[in-house]
Formats: C-alpha cells, structure tokens, sequence
C-alpha cells in the first residue's frame, strides 16, 4: 500500500504544488482550454458556438440548423459531466437528441438559459454554453460493442503519461463513461499498452458487466498516439498534475475532450496500483527511462515495474534482453 | 518514524510555536496573574441576584434581608453585595442590613451570591411514638402565636382527630401532612393568612397552609417551624416560597404540601430563614420595590469569564464590559464555538474521510443545534431538507431558472421551520426560542445539493450524504457542547491559537483517509503481495 495516496496527498503535493492557480483556471474553463490546446495544434472537437448572452441564442441557432451535424452543448465550467446535452441534429423548430428524444427549440433555449445563470457551475453564476461538433466516437475501443463512447483518462504528471484508465460505458450508466454514473473503470499497463483488470461501482471486477467480456489482457488501440497527446498538453496548459480525457473518433483518431487540473484517485484502484510509484520513477529522464525497460515482458504478468509507457517503436528495435543495471 | 513523513516540516514547526505560544500565555494567566485550575471545575448551581429598588425623601433608612443560610446541602458561595450610600452588616443569623442616614432619591441595593444545593430525603423512623418531653431549647417551637393559633380549641380538635392518642410519629406526621396537602384548596393570594382562617375556609395560600400545619403539630405537641425559601428557577421574580419543619428526633425534618415533597427537600428549594418572619422589613414612607434573578448554571462560564476582567490578556472582559449592547456571554460563546466545530468538521473531512454537503455546514448545524436543542435541532434539520427538497423538486419541473428558484426554497425553509417550531411548543418538546438562529440560507444550499444530488447521482447517495451531514453536525455538537471544552476555552480564548495549531498540522497531513482504505482497496491489495516480492 505503499504507493496509494489519498486525496489529502493529491491536494498538496500535487494539485497544490504542482499546478499553477492561472493554469487551473484555465483548466477549469473548457471554453478557455480549448483556446490553449488549439493553439498547439492538439485535436480536439471543433467548436460550432460558444454562448456567452441569452441575445447570442438566435445566431448560434442559425448556425447549429445550417450545420445539419450533432452537437453538444457544455457549460464552461461544470464538472462531472454536469449539464452536458447531447444533440444529433438541430431543426429550425425543434432539437433531435440522442435517443430518438426531440425538444422543441426554445427548450433548447431554456437549457441554455440554465448554464448562463450558473446552475451547473456552483458559485461561478458567470457561465458560458460551449457548442462544439458531435464527434463519432469508437464504441468498440478496448472493448467489442459497448453501448456507449469510451474514453480513456490518462495522468500526465510534469509532462509526462504516467497512468492511464480507460472508462467504459455500461447500461448501468446509460451509456456514460463516467465511474461516478456507473462506468467501468479499466487499467492499462502503458508498457504493454494492455489492460490489467477493472472495477465498477468501486468493487473491482473481472468482466464487463453487461458484455461479459474479459477486462485483463487486452490491447489498447492507438495508445501510444493517445499518450503523446496527453503529454502535448502539457504544453498547452501546463499543469504539473492533470487528467486529460481523450475520446477515439472512428475517423479521425484520437481527440482531447477535456484537460482536468484536479484528476481523481480512482485509477489506482483500476489499476491496482499505487499512483505514487509511478510519480516518484525517474522523473526526469524521460528517454533513458524508456530505454530501462525490457519490452519482452508478457502481456498483463511483467514485474511490477517503477511506472512509465511502453517503449515507442524506436525503442522497441533495441537489443531486447537488456536488463537494467 | 514512517508516519512522521505524512506531515510537512515547515508547518509542524509553526503549529509547535503557536502551541508554545499558546501555552506560554495560559502559564503568564495562571503563574502570574493567578488563575487557578479549580475555577474551572464544571458545577451546577445558581446564580442568584436580588435586586432591591429604595426611594427615599431625606428618612433614615434600614432594610432588612434574610439571606440564604449556609448549611451542608446548601453552599452559598461568592456571596457579593454592592449599595451605594448605604451600610451593610450581615447578622449571625443570617439577616442582611443596609442602612443610610437621611438618604434621598433613587438607590439600588444588588446582593448576588451562587447558590449549589442538593436535594435530601429524610427516612422517618417506625413505629416511634410522639415524644412526651421536649427539650428546653425545642420548647419555642411548641408555642402558639399571633398567626399560627395553636392553642386555640378549633385546632386542638383538628390535631386530636388526626393524630388520636397512641399514633405514631410517622403516622402523625403523615396525616396531617396530607390533610393539608388535599384536605385543603389551593389558593394563590397574596397577604397573610393564619392557621385558624386557613382551617375554617379550607382553603389557603402557601403561607396559610403551613402556618395550620405548624400549628396542628405544635397543638399535639410536636415542635414545627416555617421554612422560608425561594424556588430555583431561570426566571425573575418578587415571590418566595415556604414550608413546614417538623422535629423528628434532633433533625428538622422538610414536609412541602404545596408541591407535594414528603420528608424531602428538592434539589431546587433554596432555604433562606427559618420561622414566620417576613423575608423583608424596611423603613416605613419609602419607595421599596424587590426583584430576584435566577440564572441556573450547569457550569461556571459567567466565572471563568470574569474571574479577571481586569486582566489586559482577558479579551472576554471587554465582551462583558459592553453588556449594555446587549451581547450576551451566550452569544460570545456561540462564537467561539465555531472555530472549534470547524476543526471537527476538517478533521472528520480530513483524517476520517466522511464528505458532508457544504464545507463549513455541520459547524454551523452544531452551533444551531446549542441554540434550539439537540432533539428539536435534529427534527427541524430532517423536516427542513425533506420540505424544502420536496419544493425543490417540484420547482425544478417548472423549469424555473436558478436564484429565483433558491429563494423560493429559502422561503419554504423559513416556513418549514415555523411550524416545526409551532408543533414543538404545542407538543411541549422545547420552547424554541433559538429557532431564529437557525442557519437557514445554509439549510437551503444542502436542499439544493440534495435535491441535484438525488438528479445527478442517485437517491441512496443523497440520502448517503444528507445522514453523513448530519452525523458530523452530531460529532461537532457533542464536541462543542462538553463543558470541559465550553469552561476551558472560556477561561483561556487564548486556545483558539492552539486551534490554529491543530489546523496546521492537518492541514499538512497527506496521509490516506481512513474510507480511502476502502476506497482504494483494490490497489491498497493488490500492492501488497508483490511488495514483498520485490
């Protein structure tokens, strides 16, 4: 247990010491993030409005109906998931949303209404509606069929990936990633880039609940794609300690959903891990690290190893065997 | 020391010099300024003032008071009396006089003293019969007099038929006892009334009762005496009370027909004169008016506090010195009970891992709770979230947009907690004067966290948390309402640095909370087989 912090670790000596108040603003505000990551070139959903006064409804309406694609609709700075609205179409009267469900526009309007006045933003009553294009994400990442997106978490500690989880949706959670709704939480082992095993409503599980497919041992797609994104924003936002959500889009790849400046602690359950060692592992040598590891451990049963990814391809090609020290 | 590294150097050293400077104070308070320990010791009793009002035109004045006596269920301590232009003497029985030569105008006499009593029973002795001889001294107490007509033939024959030749003590004592007890009506008058009218009538004051019951035993030759005294209770008053002293044996023996004490005195009679005298004589053709005040204390924090308003370093003495603001020690104990409820609250948060709804919410539950009760507090507390979140939720269907919305539940809060207080006084559960007090804009947040919660999460998880809100608000009372805690940082509010103190070091703490244990079980497990293999 040596490893696993609680959360009175992770406020001090890693939200609070490493993460700058500037940089946890902006974190905090997705509209604002999404400016930073932009500017770095990281992929990201694009944005169709931002909503900042009641008066802008009409144009950014417009707008939506002219797009003829999904959407979605965000508060700038709710958490949780909160307030988050999920639209396949916008007609000139009325809203087709996911599930066959319609709302009438002025609806639309309401919901809007209800994140400009602060109601998913506890004490922040200035709020924003971000609109950005639905993207199509990949409900078979990690998993075959899930009834919903998968998204994958991962823990950039100073510009470096150091833990990742993906968050599978079940019918428990109505299709939602989020652990808190009912999600599986699934952990990787960045070196093997496979997954070791899983927990689901805080009790750690085998199978995935609704497919009865097995959570160990699998590969992770396009993870090494998805780490480098994770640690590029670091140079957009640079947060010493931060969760960065990426969600697969079945054409285009991986793309950052979200930076979170204060990234919560359940994914050390998920991969039955402590997070410490994989924080206090070489922290700065980056490369040398890497060159340290033996990429012929088997999937899922290598050593448990201090931390850090799997070798990128160019480290793969070293002379295998190679044991450190 | 592995654990040791969970705390930061820099803030143990800071909490190590406050607390030094903590203690540095209260040794400077107790070493020099000689406060003592044993002021602080927790006792109940009652303060109790009387306050009496003398107009005067250029008379010489005299007042005379039977004080409380002193006996050994009854201590009376820190007797203190202040009387401009008069004279005091106190008497050896007892009797307070002040007195002035050719006084004129307004003046006001303050005699306060803190009264600890104990209630006693007093086992009568079978099958004893009702002594022949009295002794000399005793004989006083045989005698009829003006008011307490003992010899007169009407009584006589009372006495005879309630106590017939041959009874017992016991019996006797017992059957005038509750002749006069139910025999005789009840009436609340004022002025005198004597044995012989009280027996005619049959009915009688306080006063008319006892004086039959002295004079029934003296008839049959039992000494007996008035008991003059006042009842403790938290309230201001010109009445006293009186009963009856029956001799049994060499012990004066209680009887109380009016509120129905047999050989027992309760906890909350304070004696203040024996015999038929009045409790005030003053000089004739003066302005007299008399007031008591009773304040009951569980403990001493009106002391403690004080003990040395003087003292530069009593920041309490300036409080008290601004009474006429109508800031009260209870208010100023309110105060300063919420840091220490705060640190309840961040180390049940901290250390324990229980997250509340709102941050400093159960601090200010417990404070409310101090004010309205524990039970009514936890009553009002449920009704409130329950009403006001059924609001909520109906609301919500309105689509009402968000402020407007809170102030319509602030509004159904401030109404819930009306009529749970107007139940609760109905019902005779509390008088809940303190019901105003009540945090009620609080109470409103933790109906808007409910309600979302319940939208958001789940039922169980609001429900979860409302109980776990209430839990620490409990925790946090029972801390704040110990007296040690309540005296202590009342003699010493140089605490509140130590409380600084506390908060330093747990501030600093990374350790695991304790439901984190459980909460990341599976990591906390799976670690610790292969750590040993390493």
């Amino acid at each position: 247990m040596k490893g696993v912090i609680g959360m009175n670790y992770r406020n001090r000596h890693l939200v609070a010491a490493l993460n700058h108040r500037r940089w946890i603003a902006v974190a905090n505000d997705k509209v604002l993030c999404k400016e930073h990551l932009l500017r770095h070139g990281i992929a990201t959903p694009r944005t169709l409005a931002v909503i900042r006064y009641t008066s802008e409804f009409t144009s950014a309406y417009d707008r939506l109906v002219q797009e003829q694609t999904g959407f979605v609709v965000k508060p700038a700075r709710s958490a949780r998931g909160r307030g988050i609205l999920l639209a396949s179409r916008a007609l000139p009267d009325r809203v087709l949303l996911q599930g066959d469900q319609a709302w009438p526009r002025r609806e639309l309007g309401f919901h809007i209404m209800r994140i400009l006045h602060g109601e998913f933003s506890f004490g922040m009553p200035i709020d924003a509606a971000l609109i950005e294009e639905r993207i199509d994400p990949d409900h078979s990442w990690v998993l075959d069929e899930l009834p919903g997106a998968v998204d994958l978490r991962v823990i950039v500690k100073e510009g470096r990936a150091v833990m990742a989880m993906a968050r599978l949706p079940t019918l428990f959670s109505q299709g939602r990633a989020n652990l808190h709704a009912g999600g599986v939480g699934v952990g990787i082992d960045l070196r093997t880039a496979r997954t070791v095993g899983g927990i689901w409503r805080e009790r750690p599980i085998s199978h995935h609940p609704d497919t009865g497919q097995a959570l160990a041992g699998r590969p992770v797609a396009d993870l090494d794609r998805c780490l480098d994104l994770a640690e590029k924003c670091y140079q957009a936002v640079p947060l010493g300690y931060m969760g960065v959500d990426i969600l697969r889009d079945v054409r285009r790849g991986p793309m950052v959903i979200e930076v979170n400046a204060r990234p919560g602690l359940a994914i050390q359950s998920a991969n039955q891990r402590g997070l410490l060692d994989f924080l206090a592992a070489n922290p700065d040598s980056h490369h040398e690290h890497r060159s340290e590891q033996t990429p012929s451990a088997p999937a899922g049963h290598g050593p448990p190893s201090a931390g850090g990814r799997r070798p990128r391809p160019l480290v793969v090609d070293a002379p295998a065997g190679r044991e450190p020290g | 020391m592995k654990w040791l590294q969970h705390f930061g150097k820099r803030e143990m050293i800071l909490a190590a010099v406050v607390l030094a400077l903590t203690a540095g104070l209260i040794y400077y308070k107790v070493q020099v300024l000689g406060y003592t320990m044993t002021r602080l010791q927790p006792e109940k009793g009652y303060f109790v003032r009387l306050i009496m009002d003398v107009e005067a035109h250029g008379q010489d004045v005299s007042v005379k008071v039977r004080l409380p006596i002193q006996s050994e269920r009854q201590r009376i301590r820190r007797e203190e009396q202040r009387a401009e232009a008069f004279h005091y003497a106190i008497t050896s029985q007892r009797e307070g006089r002040w007195t002035a030569e050719t006084l004129n105008g307004s003046h006001r006499i303050v005699y306060s003293f803190f009264a600890q009593t104990e209630a006693r029973k007093y086992p009568l002795p079978e099958g004893v019969p009702i002594a022949t001889n009295v002794a000399s001294e005793f004989q006083r107490y045989l005698q009829p007099t003006e008011r307490i007509q003992s010899d007169h033939p009407e009584i006589v024959a009372k006495a005879r038929e309630l106590m017939p030749p041959g009874i017992t003590l016991k019996e006797a004592i017992q059957n005038t006892y509750n002749y006069v007890r139910t025999g005789l009506k009840y009436l609340a008058v004022r002025g005198p009334t004597d044995a012989l009218s009280a027996n005619r009538l049959g009915e009688a004051s306080c006063n008319g009762k006892n004086r039959l019951m002295v004079a029934l035993f003296r008839a049959r030759g039992i000494p007996a005496r008035m008991a003059k005294g006042l009842i403790l209770r938290n309230t201001r008053k010109r009445t006293t009370h009186a009963w009856t002293e029956v001799l049994v044996g060499d012990t004066w023996v209680p009887l109380c027909p009016v509120n129905g004490y047999f050989a027992e005195i309760p906890e909350h009679y304070l004696e203040l004169a024996k015999g038929d005298q009045p409790a005030f004589v003053h000089s004739k053709h003066i302005g007299f008016d008399w007031e008591w005040v009773i304040q009951p204390q569980v403990s001493q924090i009106g002391q403690a506090v004080q003990t040395s308003v003087s003292n530069p370093l009593n920041i309490l003495s300036y409080w008290t010195s601004l009474k006429e603001f109508h800031i009260s020690l209870n208010l100023i104990m309110i105060i300063l009970m919420v840091p220490i409820a705060a640190t309840v609250v961040s180390f049940i948060r901290n250390v324990v891992g229980l997250v509340p709804f709102g941050t400093f919410m159960p601090a200010l539950v417990a404070v409310s709770f101090q004010e309205t009760g524990f039970w009514l507090g936890s009553i009002l507390f449920f009704c409130v979230v329950l009403v006001s979140s059924a609001v909520n939720f109906s609301l919500i269907r309105l689509r009402l947009l968000h402020i407007p919305r809170l102030t319509i539940v602030l509004t159904f809060v401030v109404m819930s907690m009306f009529a749970v207080s107007i139940a609760g006084v109905k019902s005779g559960l509390s008088a809940s004067a303190g019901v105003s007090l009540f945090p009620m804009a609080i109470l409103t947040l933790t109906s808007e966290r409910f309600t979302m919660t319940t939208l958001e999460d789940s039922w169980i998880e609001a429900i979860r948390r409302v109980v776990v809100t209430y839990v620490v608000s409990a925790a946090c009372y029972y801390v704040i309402g110990m007296d040690q805690v309540r005296l202590v940082v009342a003699a010493f509010p140089e605490l509140l640095l130590a409380n600084i103190a506390i908060n330093l070091v747990l501030g600093s703490w990374t350790g695991m909370r304790w439901t984190e244990y459980w909460r990341f079980r599976s990591a906390v497990r799976a670690h610790a087989a292969p750590s040993g293999a390493c």
